[in-house]
């Protein structure tokens, strides 16, 4: 049968050792490396982890390259903004997934052409209007130099607007962000020789257009 | 030498082409000809500058972003809170019913008090009649019936969906009545309240 301590120190027995209890549980040690000098992967690893603010500055360094693939694919700018915006809240709501296969950027653009490529499917894109022009126009030294390349960029927005969807998202990574085929082929979710072909008919594609326009 | 593929044109245009196709280029007026128009064609698609909207923008995308993000972060936390709340009530109706199944003889003779049409677990699914044995007026049943209707089979373990209906329907009003007993008494404890969904 047991006996209590109480009764062995009641009857003047005390032990000639002490018993000191240590917690043996060790909170892990917090991590003070400052977010922006985390890489993209640690930074995933910390939004998983529940901090916000590491997504914040994936947001912050992906935004410009997700506007601009949206942009291209929509050629407005509040759609583009709006398409943006889903493009980090279905990357937020797939961060778990993301396995680091590719690079983060890479998978934003995957994102990208697809929320694009969906929302172009169901609402066709808005060709820019040539009121655009003198904006545009407006940044060069010699404006009218500068509306006649506006104008030459909103034919050939127009022409891309125009091209089959993979074409379109295969000649838009390749020309207008400089992803490689591998690169384009993993966000496409196609093969290399794919991507080849697809960015070959799309520049004789688009060559035609802009001359069946100019005649 | 066949002509040059798209493929390899792309590759001759980017610098990348092997050197017999190189080769073939320079002997090919066909395949240099292609070859151009690509050049061409790359140069009138790099017209369209980037876009580049007021530098404003950006600071305020980043707060819209954020500001979404967070509401979706707000939704999913309420989310799991709400099923942690379930939790126990789940648990423990799972565990009921599951244990139900479990004693409940498989010698009908064996019970007392059954009620006329009620079967023996394992030859319930064809036997069963539905409307027969949901007697409306029967409160331990109603509380049984609501409470399994939250039920995943994730929260019944290893038991297949409708294994718990069929479960209800092998126990008399002895049984039910001690099953919702038990299952009151646990709902009554202060982790198993559910907050009210429009005070969230």
């Amino acid at each position: 049968m047991a006996t209590g301590a109480g009764e062995w120190l009641a009857r003047g027995i005390s032990p000639e050792w002490t018993l000191r209890v240590v917690a043996t549980t060790k909170s892990a040690p917090r991590d003070t490396t400052p977010l922006d000098a985390l890489d993209d992967r640690a930074l995933v690893a910390a939004c998983v982890g529940g901090r916000l603010d590491a997504f914040d500055l994936i947001v912050d360094r992906h935004k410009r390259s997700v506007y601009q693939v949206c942009y291209r694919f929509v050629g407005r700018h509040e759609d583009a903004a709006d398409l943006s915006q889903e493009v980090f809240l279905r990357a937020y709501r797939g961060l778990k997934r993301f396995r680091g296969d590719a690079s983060l950027s890479t998978w934003l653009y995957r994102i990208g052409v697809n929320v694009c490529l969906n929302k172009v499917s169901v609402r066709q894109p808005q060709q820019t209007s040539l009121d655009d022009a003198p904006q545009l126009a407006a940044l060069t030294p010699d404006p009218s130099l500068g509306l006649i390349r506006a104008e030459a960029a909103t034919r050939v927005r127009a022409a891309v607007a125009r091209l089959p969807r993979k074409q379109r998202a295969t000649l838009i990574l390749r020309v207008y962000h400089d992803l490689s085929h591998q690169e384009i082929a993993t966000a496409l979710n196609t093969s290399v020789g794919a991507v080849k072909a697809n960015f070959f008919h799309a520049l004789g594609n688009l060559k035609k257009l802009l001359a069946s326009e100019s005649r | 030498m066949h002509h040059l593929s798209p493929e390899q044109l792309v590759d001759l245009v980017e610098g990348q082409a092997d050197p017999a196709a190189v080769r073939h280029a320079s002997a090919c007026d066909a395949c240099r000809g292609a070859a151009d128009d690509l050049r061409d064609a790359m140069a009138l698609a790099g017209a369209d500058g980037a876009p580049e909207p007021s530098p404003l923008f950006w600071d305020h995308f980043s707060t819209r972003v954020g500001a979404a993000v967070r509401a979706e972060a707000e939704v999913r936390a309420r989310r799991v809170s709400r099923a942690w709340r379930w939790m126990p009530v789940s648990a423990l109706a799972a565990a009921a019913l599951v244990a139900a199944l479990v004693v409940v003889p498989r010698d009908a003779s064996r019970l007392p008090d059954r009620p006329a049409g009620a079967v023996v677990a394992g030859d319930a699914a064809a036997l069963v009649d539905e409307d027969a044995l949901a007697t409306p007026d029967d409160a331990s049943w109603m509380l049984m019936s609501d409470l399994s209707q939250e039920l995943s089979a994730d929260d019944a373990g290893t038991a297949v969906p409708g294994t718990a209906d069929r479960a209800l329907r092998q126990l008399n009003h002895a049984e039910r009545a001690a099953l919702a007993d038990l299952l009151r008494e646990e709902m009554a404890r202060p982790s198993a309240r559910i907050a009210d969904p429009a005070g969230e």
